[in-house]
């Protein structure tokens, strides 16, 4: 793997020619849940809204709502160095993730399971793999236990909840990850989702299974007019350097822990990519 | 000319044209743009008729112009009132006079002028700044031409009522960014046409100022920034988020050699 090695290696990637900056920037009125998660793969802006899925698809970089990239040629590898963005939420954490198969259209009053299936594409080890639930339109307001099906980066059968509806998830573009379970490193396939009780309205959700990439926080303000801002780089972070795999289809979310309730959000934001 | 090594990333910082910016205030809670307000440099005359900026504009952050080998940021050190986030933008085309008390399709001083770098629009974001107070709660579209030379109407964003406050339009799905405006409707009236404008800008350095009333440094090494090359004749302007902000950026940027 072609590593960049030292920061001689770095700077001379980024000067070097085959560097690509990508702008993001999204804006809509969203409900904001203390915790909770927002997607903004179905949201307008740069890139432009997804239409929300329908049948199990594995979705590529040519997807619409994906973050525009091009893919390394030439023998090299893609690698994400800096992602920089302003955001109108306070206190909060961003993910820029691949996200590699997602599944809508599942109503939140069927209480048998939910067929999911599928196949990924890329990282199909499922090491680092996690599943999401996602909503498209809202669900109801009963709060439920959705338990997952899948097969772990083990080959194993395992199964993991969380709690959607009520307090917890139930509007359009809230996402919440399945917790993987002791001893797993991730999702490789799903098999189904299956609610404890009826949340009251169909709605439209689905499961997603994305690879996180990287995450960056967003500063508190102390003022609810004053806006965060984040900075992530693979070198201010400490962190390992971040490969975008040919055909990714890059997506973000993030998680306030602000109690912002619904509200406009829009964020303006930076992806910093070069080759080797 | 790639630089090769962090000895030259540090040779060519040393002799790097620092350029200051300051500016002392902008409005709360919205994005705000940096053109109007006075400072260093000196405020842009609030614009009419539909022009292409360059680095001759006045207003333009004075960047050496005229570099051969490209003229690359290599240093940002940010002092801001409050933390938030400081876009470096080259602002490509500039233009006002539309009302916020009418609901009928608005050409006033649009089109808009053809674009003289980023030409062919990818990348181009499209803006409505707020030059004369309007009413509040209304949203517009707009049409547009893409990077692709194709016709669009924009999806329906809201607009902003403080002066000097900045909304980006939202583009149709797909597209990647805009050549030219051509006309700009608003849904309802909000009972004062105040003065609005579109601008078209291109982002090339998004920095994050981290610390409150400090100062905040970003380069290659501490902060990861990608060693932007800026356009030798770019109009240069900064957009940020939030507010309350007085702030003082110094700019280090070297030619290749």
């Amino acid at each position: 793997m072609a590593l960049l090695t030292n920061m001689s290696d770095r700077v001379s990637a980024m000067t070097g020619g085959n560097v690509q900056t990508t702008i993001v920037q999204k804006r809509d009125t969203l409900v904001y849940i203390v915790g909770a998660a927002n997607s903004y793969w179905a949201i307008p802006g740069l890139p432009g809204a997804a239409a929300n899925p329908t049948t199990v698809t594995a979705p590529t970089r040519a997807t619409l709502g994906a973050i525009a990239f091009t893919n390394p040629t030439g023998g090299r590898q893609k690698w994400l160095v800096r992602v920089a963005l302003g955001a109108m939420i306070n206190s909060a954490m961003g993910t820029i993730y691949d996200r590699l198969l997602h599944i809508g259209g599942l109503s939140g009053t069927v209480t048998t399971a939910q067929t999911v299936g599928g196949a990924l594409t890329r990282y199909t080890n499922g090491v680092g793999n996690l599943a999401y639930f996602e909503i498209y339109t809202d669900i109801g307001s009963s709060s439920v236990t959705a338990t997952l099906s899948y097969t772990n980066d083990l080959n194993n059968a395992a199964t993991a909840t969380i709690r959607v509806g009520g307090t917890d998830i139930q509007n359009r573009s809230h996402i919440a990850p399945f917790p993987l379970n002791a001893g797993e490193k991730g999702v490789k396939a799903v098999t189904s989702v299956t609610l404890s009780s009826s949340t009251g309205t169909a709605g439209d959700f689905g499961i997603t299974v994305g690879h996180p990439l990287m995450t960056l926080t967003y500063g508190f303000q102390g003022f609810s007019e004053e806006r965060g801002s984040a900075a992530t780089s693979t070198i201010n972070s400490l962190g390992g350097d971040v490969e975008i795999l040919s055909d990714a289809c890059l997506a973000m979310l993030d998680q306030s822990f602000s109690s912002l309730g619904t509200t406009e959000h829009y964020f303006l934001g930076m992806l910093n990519m070069v080759e080797k | 000319m790639a630089i090769t090594s962090l000895s030259n990333f540090r040779a060519a910082l040393a002799r790097s044209t620092p350029l200051y910016l300051s500016k002392p205030a902008s409005p709360s809670g919205t994005y705000a743009a940096s053109l109007l307000t006075p400072g260093k440099p000196v405020a842009m005359v609030t614009p009419t008729t539909s022009l292409a900026r360059s680095l001759s504009t006045a207003g333009s952050l004075p960047i050496p112009g005229g570099a051969l080998n490209g003229l690359r940021l290599l240093q940002a050190t940010i002092s801001t009132v409050a933390p938030g986030v400081v876009v470096l933008c080259d602002l490509l085309n500039y233009q006002g006079g539309l009302v916020a008390n009418s609901v009928a399709v608005q050409t006033t001083n649009l089109p808009t002028a053809a674009l003289t770098r980023s030409t062919d629009g990818a990348g181009v974001l499209v803006a409505v700044e707020i030059f004369a107070s309007i009413g509040s709660g209304t949203t517009y579209t707009s049409t547009y031409v893409n990077q692709d030379g194709a016709t669009k109407t924009s999806k329906s964003s809201q607009l902003i009522s403080t002066a000097g406050g900045v909304k980006l339009m939202s583009f149709a799905d797909g597209d990647t960014g805009a050549r030219s405006v051509t006309n700009f409707t608003i849904a309802t009236s909000t009972g004062t046409a105040g003065n609005m404008g579109i601008l078209l800008f291109k982002p090339l350095v998004v920095l994050a100022a981290t610390a409150w009333g400090g100062l905040t440094q970003q380069d290659a090494i501490s902060g990861g920034l990608q060693l932007e090359t800026i356009p030798s004749d770019a109009c240069l302007f900064l957009l940020q988020s939030g507010g309350r902000r007085g702030t003082a950026i110094s700019f280090n940027m070297a030619e290749d050699v």
